[in-house]
């Protein structure tokens, strides 16, 4: 087991060193982002733009430059072009509103998922389980930007339940911090919902008709206990894994949609502010820090994979 | 007294897309504590079918169930789920084929003991444990309290299908239902799970219902033997007078082809030509009739399962007329029947060889 | 040690001290990696027309002795050599021609045969490797059918629309496509119902006599092989510990593993099955990883001595080309049990 999670530990770091590599060689050829010709303003003397060249250090070795960018990424001291302000700082602002958003669509499509999924495959070939169908296969195929724009306009714009934008701390006000997030929460897990519940629901059906659980049924269990201790228990595996990977999916730059939409004012409208203005250094670090918490979820999904299911240990 | 297990015109039939299958076709036995009745049969005989009837499993919206299933007095087979689930796993168990599957791949084999244990009986979780490590124990595994915390991939096959066993036993039944127990095994293993599991069984007089295609193992085990083919029964007496005697010429073809170790080595085996028979589209009259070297006029109309030995002429010492009966469903006649079953022996040639299989 | 051929027969496939080893992780950052050795010093040869059996329970390395043979994997040492040719580390390229004369037929026909293609399909990729012109194609085909006992107008059908006995059928048909002069058997039959079994050993008999081909058949089944073989081979934990004749290998089995592994067999006869001796050994065989000194069989056998704990045997011919690997072989009377006892010669 140790062993397991040193090597996958190192299999992140090494992902990692490329993912760095290759984010940092993309912003480097993007058509026009010669950074200095920005950060020197509009009408800048050819002297300005040295000058700007030098103090920015456009001028080293390319891997010079990199080895530069990485450690100010690690140090929290990168300043972006357009505003020169820490981009570190920007972050931490944003922060808030993009966890809150994701853990609470997270736990929210997962436990609809499998509420949904369970319900489904209990019910195969039925009425219900069609129904289910249809919409999780609408669900799957509206776009979430639709399904936020839908749920603004007839949730907070028609009828007033919900408010029709921002964000409020939650240590502010944890009743407006609910009902600002409602509508984002649904608008981002209802791809998911649909997604999951259907892989739950095959996973499941695959399960009933394995030997162990005509086992457990013929030790004279209850049909519950079968369903939720056996098929269930062993369904839920691969489901795990998806999550982790969604999670930090999300965390990564997976809700800039929705943050845009709702106006949040979370990491990811900042990233999308930044795309707009062309503004690498903010995206480099939104890009390295996502690329870090996927990687790391992704590792800790492996070794929590290992540890809902004892048969992968051995050939770990 | 009243037997353990009465089954009286077993139906079961299967609504699929593809029709109606007839899986279990009036089948009736009887069973008295402590003995064995082997059922024996090919895939598709409706053997496990009918074992799983018994313990109720192949209940479903798409299953037609018929006839009676009476354990200990009670009916089963149109019992409410509740009371069966009672029975299941309590006073009857399953043991099934292949320990490799039939084990919970990510629960403890501790756990899957409890389960079973406090399913049935009010016991805390401690005292279960305590309960399957003895089991585990008794069915010759060493360091239970050790191998209790294992997963089942961390046993062998041998091992697994003893916790197999340790489960059965669990709830103390008394009928035991084994779908072929040892066919996943190795040689030396089943003979050795075989040995145990008859220990077992008749420490505790548990009757034992034995669901094979392994004939050696029903001449080893059985006290009864039912031979099904095609979903219907074909024979069924005690195992002594179906070894000597095979009366239907399913059976003696059967008792033939298997290979032996004794007698000399032949380069062509006897065999059975053509293969089972589709239960979606069975053939009309006696099912073993498209393969059967006999078969005349008649056997396109079903035959009645009869006795053709009185029990009292053919010489059984002490029997009861009832339960050592020797029953077969064949047209033919009795002296027919032995008459013929010689010349297949002395001469394999009239056996009919390999049609396509 | 090899066997010789006998007089005037060159062997088709010989193997010389053949091994192969695997990796095991163990999972644990102190340990090093450990080897298992499915294959361990294993010598064979193989005549033309000859049908040796190979038996032992199952994770005693004859299914990865058998894909050694046909070179499915590589031996990690030792010598095989095909018809003269020494192809134990021949690569794809030059393996191509030998290939088709080594063919393999599986356990599982439903996991080795494609779903999606159908019948005719299969068996057109092994005639084409022989060089069958397309306009011939069509008639081979529907020949090979024939030849395995199915109905040539199934030509078009997918194996899923047959029964295990005929997709075994297919399997063989898909073999001997390629026209080989060796097929190796993976338990062809163990899948197979009882009264189907008889059948394709039948026809695997028939189709050797007719084309005068070689088998290495697998089993793990004695009264299958019995029937079927000239001579069989008997592994335990990756070695051949006996190897006789058949008929000699079942009227005098000298290996007690040998012994306990024909005991085991249930005879299909009422007296005979009571009668019996039940269990000759316990206990199943020990874990490769961990494998006992001196002989493997050791812990299980009723004949262990001392020296069999310090001593590995090596196999012996005792005439007859009957070879075994014991120190203790049932022609000797059995050893007193206590510690220090002599072994016989």
């Amino acid at each position: 087991m140790a062993r397991f999670i040193v090597r996958r530990l190192f299999q992140a770091v090494v992902v990692l060193f490329f993912v760095s590599i290759f984010t940092f060689l993309i912003f480097q050829v993007i058509p026009d982002g010669t950074p200095a010709l920005r950060l020197a303003g509009k009408s800048a003397t050819p002297q300005t733009i040295a000058a700007v060249v030098r103090q920015w250090g456009f001028n080293k070795p390319i891997w010079v430059q990199y080895a530069d960018m990485m450690g100010r990424i690690f140090t929290g001291s990168v300043i972006s072009y357009s505003e020169h302000v820490n981009v570190l700082s920007q972050i931490q602002r944003g922060l808030p509103a993009t966890l809150s958003l994701a853990i609470g669509a997270g736990v929210i499509w997962f436990v609809f998922a499998v509420v949904v999924g369970a319900v489904s495959a209990v019910r195969a070939g039925r009425i219900s389980d069609r129904l289910l169908a249809l919409l999780s296969l609408t669900a799957i195929s509206t776009p979430t930007f639709v399904v936020g724009a839908l749920g603004l306009y007839f949730l907070a714009w028609r009828v007033h339940i919900f408010p029709l934008s921002g964000y409020v701390p939650l240590s502010q006000s944890p009743g407006q911090w609910f009902m600002h997030l409602v509508l984002p929460w649904i608008s981002l897990s209802v791809v998911y919902i649909g997604i999951y519940s259907r892989v739950l629901r095959s996973t499941m059906l695959d399960n009933m008709n394995e030997d162990y659980v005509r086992t457990a049924r013929a030790k004279g269990l209850s049909g519950r206990r079968v369903l939720i201790r056996h098929v269930l228990r062993t369904s839920l595996i691969p489901i795990v894994s998806m999550w982790g990977l969604d999670f930090a999916g999300v965390i990564g730059g997976g809700a800039i949609l929705v943050e845009v939409v709702f106006n949040l004012n979370g990491v990811g409208q900042y990233a999308a502010e930044s795309i707009e203005a062309l503004d690498v250094p903010p995206l480099l670090v939104i890009v390295m820090y996502g690329a870090i918490l996927v990687v790391l979820i992704a590792a800790l999904v492996d070794i929590l994979y290992v540890w809902l299911d004892p048969r992968v240990r051995l050939e770990a | 007294m009243a037997p353990l297990l009465e089954v009286e015109h077993l139906r079961v039939r299967f609504r699929t897309d593809a029709g109606a299958l007839q899986a279990v076709d009036d089948v009736s036995f009887s069973l008295s504590d402590g003995k064995v009745l082997a059922i024996v049969g090919e895939s598709g005989s409706g053997k496990s079918v009918t074992a799983l009837t018994l313990m109720g499993l192949t209940r479903s919206a798409n299953t037609e169930l018929e006839g009676a299933v009476r354990f200990d007095g009670a009916d089963l087979l149109h019992a409410p789920e509740r009371d069966l689930r009672r029975v299941r796993g309590g006073g009857m168990a399953m043991i099934f084929q292949n320990p490799m599957t039939a084990l919970n791949p990510v629960q403890r084999v501790g756990a899957q003991i409890v389960e079973q244990i406090r399913a049935h009986d009010r016991v805390s979780r401690s005292e279960a444990w305590k309960r399957a490590v003895t089991l585990l124990r008794r069915v010759g595994i060493t360091r239970p309290e050790v191998r209790a915390r294992a997963y089942p991939h961390e046993f062998s096959g041998g091992m697994r299908q003893r916790v197999m066993i340790a489960a059965a036993l669990s709830c103390s039944p008394r009928l035991i239902v084994a779908d072929e127990p040892t066919t996943a095994l190795d040689v030396t293993t089943q003979s050795q799970i075989m040995d145990e599991l008859e220990q077992l069984c008749r420490e505790s007089t548990v009757a034992l219902i034995l669901i094979t295609h392994d004939i050696g193992l029903v001449a080893r085990m059985a006290d009864d033997v039912l031979v099904m083919y095609g979903g219907r029964a074909l024979e069924h007496a005690p195992a002594d007078a179906v070894f000597a005697d095979p009366l239907h010429p399913y059976t003696w073809a059967l008792l033939r082809s298997v290979p032996r170790l004794d007698g000399d080595r032949v380069e062509r085996l006897p065999t059975i030509g053509g293969s089972p028979p589709s239960l979606l589209h069975p053939p009309s009259g006696c099912h073993f009739r498209p393969r059967c070297p006999h078969s005349f006029g008649r056997c396109t109309e079903v035959p009645p399962l009869r006795a053709s030995v009185d029990p009292e002429a053919d010489g059984h010492p002490g029997a009861e007329p009832e339960g050592e009966r020797h029953l077969d469903r064949c047209w033919l006649g009795l002296d027919d029947k032995r008459r013929l079953r010689r010349l297949d022996e002395e001469a394999p040639a009239l056996v009919r060889t390999d049609g396509a299989a | 040690m090899s066997v010789d051929a006998p007089p005037g027969t060159a062997p088709l496939l010989e193997a010389r001290n053949l091994e192969l080893r695997y990796p095991v992780r163990t999972g644990s950052i102190r340990q090093p990696t450990r080897h298992v050795r499915a294959v361990d010093d294993v010598s064979l040869e193989l005549g033309p027309g000859e049908t040796l059996g190979i038996v032992g329970e199952s994770g005693c390395g004859k299914s990865s002795l058998a894909r050694c043979l046909v070179r499915l994997a590589t031996p990690t040492a030792g010598t095989l050599l095909y018809r003269g040719t020494d192809i134990t580390r021949a690569n794809q390229r030059s393996l191509r021609p030998v290939r088709r004369e080594i063919q393999m037929v599986f356990q599982d026909p439903e996991a080795s045969l494609n779903g999606r293609k159908r019948v005719g399909q299969i068996l057109a990729t092994g005639l084409r490797l022989r060089g069958v012109p397309g306009n011939r194609m069509k008639a081979e085909i529907r020949e090979l059918l024939r030849l395995v006992g199915l109905n040539p107008e199934h030509v078009d059908h997918f194996p899923h629309e047959f029964s295990g006995g005929q997709r075994q059928r297919i399997g063989i048909a898909r073999a001997l496509s390629a026209d080989p002069r060796l097929v190796v058997l993976d338990e062809p039959v163990s899948a197979l119902d009882v009264s189907i079994r008889a059948q394709v050993v039948n026809l695997l008999y028939d189709l050797r006599e007719e084309r005068g081909l070689s088998y290495v058949f697998v089993a793990h089944d004695l009264a299958v092989v019995r029937h079927a073989s000239d001579r069989i081979a008997v592994m335990y934990l990756g070695r051949i510990v006996e190897q006789s004749p058949a008929d000699d290998l079942y009227d005098h089995p000298l290996h007690p593993y040998t012994a306990a592994l024909l005991a085991a067999v249930p005879v299909p006869d009422r007296v005979a099955a009571r009668g019996r001796s039940k269990t000759v050994i316990r206990g199943e065989p020990a874990n490769a990883l961990e494998l006992p000194s001196g002989c493997r069989f050791r812990p299980r056998c009723p004949r262990a001595t001392d020296v069999c704990a310090t001593v590995d045997p090596q196999l012996v011919d005792h005439g007859g080309r009957h070879l075994v690997a014991c120190h203790h072989p049932l022609d000797t009377p059995a050893p007193a049990r206590e510690a220090g006892s002599p072994s016989p010669a």
